[in-house]
């Protein structure tokens, strides 16, 4: 084994190798937690909408918290200052469910954002909109509440449907 | 004559300025990318200020919002992944500095970083492998440990400038190995427990 020089060469394989280990090893000890990436994502997305943030409340039917941040959910619940929003998931399959919802303004609009993009629609007099195929797995809701491009929306938190 | 060498991946700073280029260019969706690819790399800076896990979360999720509004007064794409670490390890260095004020003389001790000392809980999920190599990590300087903890997040054409966002003095790693590298590569190598 040959000693190595005091002074420091440059950057070799080797030193690559032990850099690798390196992050195995503090990934392992300390990882960056889970749902960080999403979090920072969500709050950008706040930020660039000065959006207003709902509130899930818990509704009577089913709905059991998972995490922090994703509840699985049928029928759910958000409320803000200027609309609620009432949402009810039907799964269709593995990858698809129909998601039907009410919002308290007519001619809202309203936006899913899914993992696989997003979808929008505009609610009739009543109130109502529907989604017929959305992704399944994590999706949030922007409400425009008076269809108008121009205000504050109203973000829901994530549920998992 | 040796075929050609396919074009080394690009670097994460590289990566990073592509994403944020094209978010500021008008494409929204690629902050998102931009933040899935630097958020390993800003834990680990904060984590290395010594920032508790809640602490380092909000340096982090304030970087972010930092960044976009911001995003103007960054000239070269390329400066970036700087820009974010640099952001971080200050704010993470500033919050963990004011509580330690607010403590009692008696807790200052607590600040010592959380992983230093041998926590008996997270080294029996290390392999022998990585045993034998935190043990020699929690032999360097703190500076030192810092320094590679972060670097290790990243590929070696970024090393300079990270070294430079943790207010290392030049050459402390990239081109050259550097001090805490070197001395890390020498304790490993003499220690039959590593075997290269």
């Amino acid at each position: 084994m040959s000693q190595m020089p005091l002074d420091p060469g440059p950057l070799d394989d080797a030193d690559d190798a032990v850099l690798r280990d390196l992050r195995h090893l503090w990934g392992r000890l300390d990882p960056a937690p889970a749902g960080l990436a999403d979090r920072a994502k969500f709050a950008l997305t706040m930020h660039s909408l000065e959006a207003e943030l709902a509130e899930l409340t818990r509704d009577e039917l089913v709905l059991t918290r998972l995490d922090d941040d994703v509840a699985r959910a049928e029928s759910v619940t958000f409320t803000s200052s200027r609309v609620s929003i009432l949402v009810t998931v039907s799964v269709l399959s593995a990858t698809t469910a129909r998601v039907e919802g009410w919002v308290t303004t007519r001619g809202a609009t309203v936006r899913a954002q899914t993992t696989e993009g997003e979808l929008s629609e505009t609610t009739d007099d009543n109130g109502r909109f529907c989604f017929e195929s959305v992704a399944r797995g994590s999706v949030r809701f922007v409400v425009w509440p008076q269809g108008d491009a121009a205000e504050r929306p109203v973000v829901t938190p994530s549920i998992d449907v | 004559m040796s075929a050609p060498t396919p074009a080394a991946p690009a670097s994460l700073a590289t990566r990073a300025a592509e994403a944020f280029a094209a978010y500021r260019s008008g494409d929204a969706e690629r902050i998102g990318e931009l933040v899935d690819l630097m958020t390993p790399i800003l834990w680990h800076t904060a984590r290395a200020q010594r920032a508790d896990a809640a602490t380092a979360e909000d340096v982090v999720q304030t970087a972010w919002l930092k960044l976009v509004d911001s995003a103007e007064n960054i000239h070269d794409p390329q400066a970036v992944m700087q820009w974010l670490i640099t952001t971080v390890r200050r704010e993470a260095w500033r919050l963990v500095r004011r509580s330690a004020r607010d403590r009692p003389e008696d807790e200052l001790g607590e600040l010592a970083d959380p992983l230093a000392a041998e926590d008996p809980e997270a080294v029996s999920i290390l392999s022998e492998r990585q045993r034998v190599l935190w043990c020699h990590v929690t032999e360097l300087p703190e500076r030192c440990r810092e320094l590679l903890r972060v670097i290790a997040f990243a590929d070696r054409p970024d090393y300079a400038a990270i070294a430079d966002a943790l207010n290392m003095p030049v050459g402390s790693i990239g081109p050259t190995r550097g001090r805490c590298l070197q001395k890390l590569r020498t304790a490993l190598l003499a220690d039959a427990g590593w075997g290269g």
